[in-house]
Formats: C-alpha cells, structure tokens, sequence
C-alpha cells in the first residue's frame, strides 16, 4: 500500500462500489497489503476504505487480510480472479505482484503502467489508459470511471453461473477393457487367479465352483473391481471378523459418529 | 495391488484382509476411499471430496495411507520390457 496506487480509487464512487457487491453477480474483494509506517497518505487512504465496512451489502463482500507476507501470497495469487493495480502512472515501474498472478493464471485489471505497458496483450485482462498530464483529482476521476467500466461492463459479465469443474484426482480409476482375456482361471501348481477387474458379479458363483479345489486364490486387485467384494468376502471362509471395514461421518453434536459396514 | 488399487479396490482389499486374513502383496495402494461429499459455500462454489472416513476393521486408519503390502513387490524396468508380472509372479511364489 502506497499513495501512488490509488487505492482509493475502488471507493471513489461509492454507490457504484456497493452495487457492484450485490445481486447474484456479486464480486468479492479481497484487499491485502502494508502501508510504510511513515507513509501518512496511504495509511489514510486504508482508514478511508475501512470507513466504509459499515455500509449495507459490504459485509461478507470485502476482506482485508492483514500482514500480508510470503505465507499468504499463494492462496492470493493462485486463488485470484482478477488481479487489480490502479497505480498513478509513471509512478510504477513494475508492478510485480501484477505478473506473479499472470503467472499463476489470474487476470491484471491494470492502469497501463510499469510490466503491464508490456504485459498486456488485449485478451489477457483489462487495461486503463490514464493520462498523465493535468490535474491529478481529474485524472482520479477519470480512472475511477473508467475502473468501474470495465468492471460492470466486462468483468461481471463474465462471472458465469455455469458450472465449473475442477478435479483433483489422487490417481485415475483403471478400468479395464473386455481383452478375452479370462476373467478367473487356474495357474501352474494349482493356484486360482482372478481378475478382479473384469470379473462381474454374476460370474462369482462360476469363479468359486472352477477354483473350488485350488490350493489357494490370487485377487487381482491392480484395477477397479466390479462389485463383486460383497459377494466374494463372505464366502471366503474363516470369518475372522465380521467387520470388513468402518465408515465414519463426522457429525456436528458429536453423537452417534461411528457406523460400521 | 499397487497405486491403481484406490477406491472400492481398496474396500475390497479391506473385506478380504478381514473375512480370513489374506495376504496383501506389491505395493501401497492410493489411501482414496469413501463416500463422495457434496458442500456448498457462498459465491455459488460447490466441491466434492471424500468425506467419510475409512478404517481397517480394527480401527486403523485406511485413508491417505492406503493399504500396506505383506509383502513388498515394484515392477522392474526390465520386467515390463520383457513383459514379465513381476507382482503376480512373487504372489505365485510365496503360495507355491
């Protein structure tokens, strides 16, 4: 946070602040960031976006984190949407926070200053072209207009109310392909094999009656069985345990957590 | 079984191990079993995880760890060039 970034810009119309809080298309803001202990101007500036915490419809939209540092930049750069940097130009001469989040696949909605001149290519975000001369005041009020543009014209659009898939799979179910391969068979030395992979259900009294007189059974367990445990276990034999696995649901009172199949 | 066995193989491997005791061999399966659990939270966002937790049937934990091999057993480099079962063979072995 610095007074050159302006962000007082995302307040300076505050109604069209709000609005764009609300509806089924609302936006989140998230703010993080430290002013320089001497830095009077930005830490005014952060009072002043703090001011308006208490406004209908903020609540629940907007989070300041503080003591922003190395430990929360990845949940920021890798979480983020659109990536916002309002600096007053040529006063940025990188903005580096700007191309960590490219980087990790979010959008700069950006002033045309420092990396973004470079960085912006015209379909990977937004840009403000701010004019450098005149009175700075005006030249707020012309980014700020042109900020909230951008934001209702291009980016809530874009805020879709299809779903969006993300998998994060600890490896990929394996299921096998009919070969002719033989789902259960006997191998040298008089020891049963079966796929469990392939085997269906309905050939598990088939599978037991061929292998009944084998020394012993290899599972093949190395694919996605085909709901055949429950018929298969039972008939194994010893019956050690009646409980083949415990399934838990954690409850919010606390009672009645466990259940056993 | 190996790092393919996730899920209902896993379960099955569990129903086995408890009705007469069988032998687990190659190596330590994905430690991803259990329901799929739905939540919504705000902004519209829904995610899907496992959310029951799974035990051994004496109580030890089966998730994340996955099931653990008797008897350990990697496929080599040159198994799978000559084609060779490696696990299975070693399974085949100790039964023999």
């Amino acid at each position: 946070m610095a007074s050159y970034k302006r962000l007082h810009l995302i307040i300076q119309d505050p109604a069209r602040a709000v609005a764009l809080l609300q509806g089924p298309r609302a936006l989140q803001v998230i703010l993080a960031g430290k002013a320089h202990p001497r830095d009077e101007d930005a830490k005014r500036i952060v009072q002043l976006v703090f001011s308006l915490k208490a406004e209908r419809g903020v609540g629940g939209h907007v989070a300041f984190l503080e003591d922003y540092d190395l430990a929360m930049a990845p949940y920021l750069l890798s979480g983020c949407d659109v990536w916002v940097n309002l600096p007053r130009p040529p006063l940025e001469a990188s903005g580096t926070s700007g191309m960590k989040a490219a980087l990790n696949g979010g959008l700069n909605l950006a002033v045309l200053d420092g990396w973004w001149c470079e960085g912006f290519r015209g379909d990977n975000g937004w840009a403000i072209r701010s004019d450098e001369g005149g009175d700075t005041r005006n030249q707020d009020a012309r980014d700020a207009q042109a900020f909230y543009d951008l934001l209702e014209r291009e980016v809530v659009p874009l805020r879709s109310d299809k779903v969006r898939e993300v998998k994060l799979p600890r490896v990929t179910i394996i299921k096998l392909k009919e070969t002719g391969a033989p789902h259960f068979q006997v191998l040298d030395g008089n020891i049963g094999y079966v796929d469990l992979g392939r085997l269906e259900a309905t050939e598990v009294d088939a599978m037991f009656e061929a292998l009944a007189k084998t020394r012993a059974i290899v599972f093949d367990d190395r694919s996605y069985p085909l709901g055949t445990a429950w018929s298969i276990a039972p008939r194994l034999g010893e019956h050690r345990h009646r409980i083949g696995a415990r399934f838990q649901i954690p409850c919010i009172d606390g009672a009645d957590e466990s259940d056993a199949w | 079984m190996d790092e393919r066995t996730q899920s209902q193989g896993e379960f099955t491997g569990l129903a086995f191990e408890a009705a007469n005791g069988t032998r687990f061999v190659g190596s330590q399966t994905a430690g991803s079993d259990g329901d799929v659990t739905y939540v919504s939270l705000p902004g519209g966002v829904s995610a899907r995880f496992s959310g029951l937790a799974v035990l051994h049937g004496d109580g030890r934990v089966a998730q994340r760890i996955g099931l653990v091999p008797d008897l350990e057993v990697h496929p080599t480099l040159a198994g799978l060039r000559t084609g060779k079962d490696e696990v299975l063979e070693r399974a085949l072995q100790l039964l023999r």
